[in-house]
């Protein structure tokens, strides 16, 4: 194979710090793309390396290239089926980086690849914007301005600490210009486009269909769904039901919302309303959560007749609302649509089941001693409570009921709301989350996925919906404490609260709900900080218009710039020494006798040349030649030194 | 590195109204005050900005708070980057250093100093004859260094300082900072020497006296040993208590008193003529002949030395024909 002579213009540094900071742009992408990518990737890279490595340096043949330019576009397409939208665009940026490393050699080739970088490193943060990774994200930044740096150094020897001094300089002089940009630059509501459909995947939450085992795939999930500030009180546990979809539509396998009605949501509430405030992480859905029962829906949703806060795009930012609820509520009567929709149940499946309820509506009549038949039920035959539950066939709730009795909250939610409908109760399936951890040092409730919960509700003629929850028959403890700690053996993890050492887990707890107050304000102050945000909060500074933000914001960046330019300019003036001062009031002084000291002379020069002039100066001449030459040009002096140098320079005569 | 095209260098100046200041200065120091010095995005800044406007798009259409971060980050870095450029430029002092006689063809060579006053350090500066390669400067460590500027020669007399740009791209790459200035400063070009010719060629004879060579009998001194010197005549004793081989030199008075006349090289024009002469001045003062030079506005008498022949050339060089 023919080689091309590699005829680099750049150091060999600057490809070191180039390799180096495109690996960790890279690295958390490789949990992401497909293997094959990933693995190009860090060959073309490596391959980089040895050729950098190597003395006698060849870049690959342009044909070599162009085959593997085609073999990646080929594995891309076939892994994505295109090579367009997000997953398959960040592949294709990785992809065509690190095939430019092996083609790189001037310093065009190397600005655009840092510029590439930069690129790279903000797709980053659309998987995840944490704090950790937007820390991440800014040491990338961080490096490949380095290697900026690095690249336009020319003839010197390269030094890690300065460059890393200089690098970390800019940033620290930009962080003041970067606020101004963040807060006053105006925002515009996105998406400008439409975005691609896989713009969001990879969220976590509850859906609108739920099958047997669904939702205890989330219970493995820490992630925080949202997190909810109480004005008042925070509620009681076993109060904390956070009504998401509702599910009326069932084939016997799985259960769907189906159109959720928009009709007259009406309820008579009792008791005190409870006032909080939620901010709900993006989920890709299109509701909202809030405590059961809404009285109202925030601005960007409507609440259904079933009560869900429905909106009218998918939740694909955080939003943060305020809601009120009621915990006691007395719902109206049914239309006679609903109770159709709410007797539904196919025939061909779960017949035992069926035939269950029938029976209990033919023995009891009273539709609240049916639902405490089936509590009773539920809790005297041995059903357990698990995170793991077999596998169910084409008849789940019968196998369930009658075999297994092994399930989570899914299967007791949806068999209790299958023998309901059989019995001719009224009855629907609600998914949502219930409980939460309690953050002392924010002061608020966090709720996670493994939160998530299903639980029934049936129509009772005189309260209306009535909220049961099946779960609770079989562990109480679920409801009470919550899913972690009714878990913490289930999850086969060291649970927090099963720490031996009461104070080592309290000083855990403490650090572990500080971080998450940390990332609640990070959530409140950076994340959620949109053109809405940006709105309210310029409005109390009497900031109404784009155009005066746009204005005060050019001012700010300006006025912050010069003050830095002044500071620098500034600080150098400071820095005039005394040293050349003094040698300059020397010059003047043998100006007086005829010998200007010429502007390419260096000390020693001069001085010789006054010594040929008058050679009685000759003594003096020398020793404040010395004294200068000492101070200027060695790296440790004593002030004594100076003080000698300028009583020198004040006696000299003629 | 890139930079932007010279035009719109000259619409910047027009529009900020400042007079390009080159050749005002009598003096023959400059230092490169706030006023002086221009400042504008290079290619890779202007392609720097449409990445930012991209990042920018992106996080609108993906209403991305980190990406804005990263956005608004860059930005800044890019804004700071300008300060940091134009500080590296900023109060340097340029003075005028010697500059040393060249024959025309071969480069004239400035030497200037660059000096700093503050601790600031400088890195890659560059410094250029418009059409030269540059030379590239730090001044990390020190904080004077001497800069040698070369500048092709074509024709002799005195070569004025043409422009210098100073300019730097320093830390990113992304703006330049440049100055145009000049000093007062010359260099002095001889012409250049014509093809050696052979020892006696005709033209020098009987007119240059050029023939005689270590013709005579009397004993008038050493000179350092050329190749083809007559082995009799190389001094073997001080050889042997030195490394340097000496020549014993023999010759009259008269005889080794060459005149170099330009009458005598009637019928080439004036630059063959010049040439003609300032080689066989090259050659006489490598022979350690005395040697004098006639001009027609001019007449250097015989001598034999450094300042001897600089003095000749320099005739040559400033020859004006009437």
């Amino acid at each position: 194979m023919k080689k091309q002579p590699l005829h680099i213009t750049t150091s060999h540094n600057a490809t070191l710090w180039l390799l180096a900071s495109l690996l960790l742009a890279f690295a958390p992408h490789t949990l992401r793309l497909p293997i094959a990518i990933s693995v190009l990737c860090l060959l073309f890279g490596l391959w980089r390396f040895t050729i950098e490595r190597r003395a006698t340096a060849t870049l690959p043949h342009k044909l070599v290239r162009t085959l593997l330019l085609v073999a990646t576009l080929v594995i891309i397409y076939l892994h994505y089926n295109t090579l367009l939208g997000r997953e398959a665009g960040i592949a294709l940026l990785a992809a065509m980086l690190s095939l430019k490393l092996l083609e790189m050699r001037s310093v065009r080739d190397y600005v655009v690849v840092i510029l590439l970088g930069y690129f790279l490193a903000i797709t980053l943060v659309l998987y995840s914007q944490t704090l950790p990774m937007a820390a991440y994200m800014i040491a990338v930044a961080f490096m490949l301005t380095a290697t900026l740096i690095e690249l336009n150094l020319q003839q010197e020897k390269s030094a890690l600490t300065r460059n890393l001094k200089l690098t970390a300089k800019l940033f620290m002089q930009a962080a003041p210009v970067m606020l101004i940009l963040f807060f006053l630059f105006p925002r515009i509501p996105g998406p400008l486009w439409s975005l691609p459909d896989d713009a969001h995947s990879g969220t976590t939450g509850i859906s609108d269909k739920m099958s047997m085992g669904s939702i205890s795939n989330l219970s493995q999930s820490d992630k925080i769904a949202f997190r909810v500030a109480f004005d008042g009180d925070i509620i009681d546990n076993n109060l904390s039901y956070w009504r998401g979809p509702v599910l009326w539509n069932t084939d016997g396998k799985n259960w769907y919302a189906g159109n959720a009605t928009r009709g007259i949501s009406y309820y008579r509430p009792q008791g005190k309303p409870i006032n909080y405030t939620v901010t709900l992480e993006p989920h890709n859905q299109k509701w909202l959560y809030g405590l059961d029962l809404p009285a109202m829906a925030p601005a960007q949703a409507v609440i259904s007749n079933d009560f869900q806060l429905v909106t009218q795009s998918k939740v694909q930012e955080l939003q943060r609302y305020k809601m009120t609820s009621y915990s006691k509520y007395e719902t109206g009567p049914l239309t006679p649509d609903d109770r159709q929709r709410a007797l539904q149940l196919p025939s061909h499946r779960n017949s035992r089941a069926v035939s269950l309820g029938q029976q209990w509506q033919q023995q009891l009549h009273d539709p609240e001693a049916i639902v405490a038949q089936a509590l009773n039920y539920f809790n005297q035959q041995p059903f357990s409570y698990t995170l793991k539950p077999p596998l169910l066939g084409n008849n789940p709730v019968d196998e369930f009921l009658f075999n297994t009795q092994q399930g989570f909250c899914e299967h007791y939610a949806a068999s209790f709301t299958v023998l309901m409908r059989a019995a001719g109760i009224p009855a629907r399936v609600v998914t949502g989350y219930q409980g939460g951890d309690f953050n002392p040092v924010g002061g608020y409730l966090i709720v996670r996925q493994r939160d998530a919960h299903a639980w029934a509700e049936v129509w009772l003629a005189n309260k209306g919906w009535v909220r049961v929850d099946p779960t609770a028959a079989v562990a109480p403890e679920r409801v009470e404490l919550g899913a972690e700690s009714a878990f913490a053996e289930l999850f086969n993890r060291q649970s927090t609260l099963q720490f031996d050492n009461d104070f080592l887990s309290s000083h855990w707890l403490k650090l572990r709900y500080g971080w998450d107050t940390l990332n609640n304000g990070w959530n409140q102050w950076v994340i959620g900080y949109d053109s809405l945000k940006q709105s309210q909060l310029l409005s109390r500074f009497g900031i109404d218009s784009i155009k005066q933000m746009a204005v005060i914001m050019a001012i700010a960046i300006i006025a912050a710039l010069t003050i830095l330019l002044l500071l620098s300019i500034r600080r150098d003036r400071k820095q005039h020494d005394p040293i050349s001062s003094a040698y300059h009031r020397f010059c003047q002084k043998i100006s007086a006798i005829g010998i200007q000291r010429q502007s390419y002379e260096g000390p020693v020069d001069f001085a010789q040349r006054i010594i040929k002039q008058r050679p009685d100066l000759a003594p003096q001449v020398l020793q404040i030649n010395d004294l200068y030459i000492a101070l200027k040009y060695r790296p440790r002096h004593t002030q004594h030194q100076l003080k000698h140098l300028q009583q020198q320079i004040r006696r000299l005569k003629f | 590195m890139k930079y932007l095209p010279p035009s719109i260098e000259h619409l910047a100046a027009r529009f900020f109204n400042i007079e390009r200041r080159s050749g005002n200065d009598r003096n023959d120091s400059i230092i490169l005050t706030r006023r002086r010095i221009y400042i504008l995005p290079t290619y890779y800044g202007l392609l720097f900005s449409m990445l930012l406007m991209l990042l920018l798009v992106g996080s609108t259409n993906y209403n991305n708070s980190l990406g804005f971060v990263l956005t608004f980050l860059l930005t800044s870095i890019g804004l700071v980057s300008i300060i940091h450029t134009y500080r590296n430029l900023l109060n340097l002092r340029l003075c005028a250093g010697k500059s040393n006689a060249v024959f025309c063809g071969s480069p004239a060579t400035f030497y200037l100093q660059l000096e700093k006053a503050d601790k600031h350090p400088r890195y890659s500066i560059c410094m250029r004859f418009k059409g030269e390669p540059a030379s590239i400067i730090n001044l990390n460590q020190c904080d004077t260094a001497e800069v040698k500027l070369t500048r092709s020669t074509t024709r002799r007399g005195w070569h004025a300082m043409e422009q210098v740009t100073i300019d730097t791209v320093f830390p990113l790459g992304l703006f330049r900072a440049w100055c145009h200035f000049t000093l007062p400063k010359s260099c002095l070009v001889y012409p250049r020497p014509a093809e050696p010719s052979l020892p006696s060629s005709g033209k020098g004879d009987g007119t240059g006296n050029h023939n005689v060579q270590n013709g005579g009998d009397d004993f008038i001194g050493f000179r350092s040993y050329h190749p083809g010197d007559s082995p009799r005549h190389v001094n073997w004793k001080a050889a042997a208590h030195s490394q340097q081989l000496l020549t014993k030199r023999f010759g009259d008075n008269d005889s080794t008193e060459l005149w170099f006349e330009w009458e005598s090289l009637e019928g080439l024009d004036t630059e063959a003529r010049l040439s003609q002469l300032c080689r066989w001045i090259v050659d006489a003062e490598q022979d350690e002949v005395n040697y004098g030079l006639r001009m027609p506005d001019a007449t250097i008498p015989p001598s034999q030395s450094g300042d001897h022949q600089h003095r000749c050339l320099k005739a040559l060089a400033l020859y004006k024909p009437a």
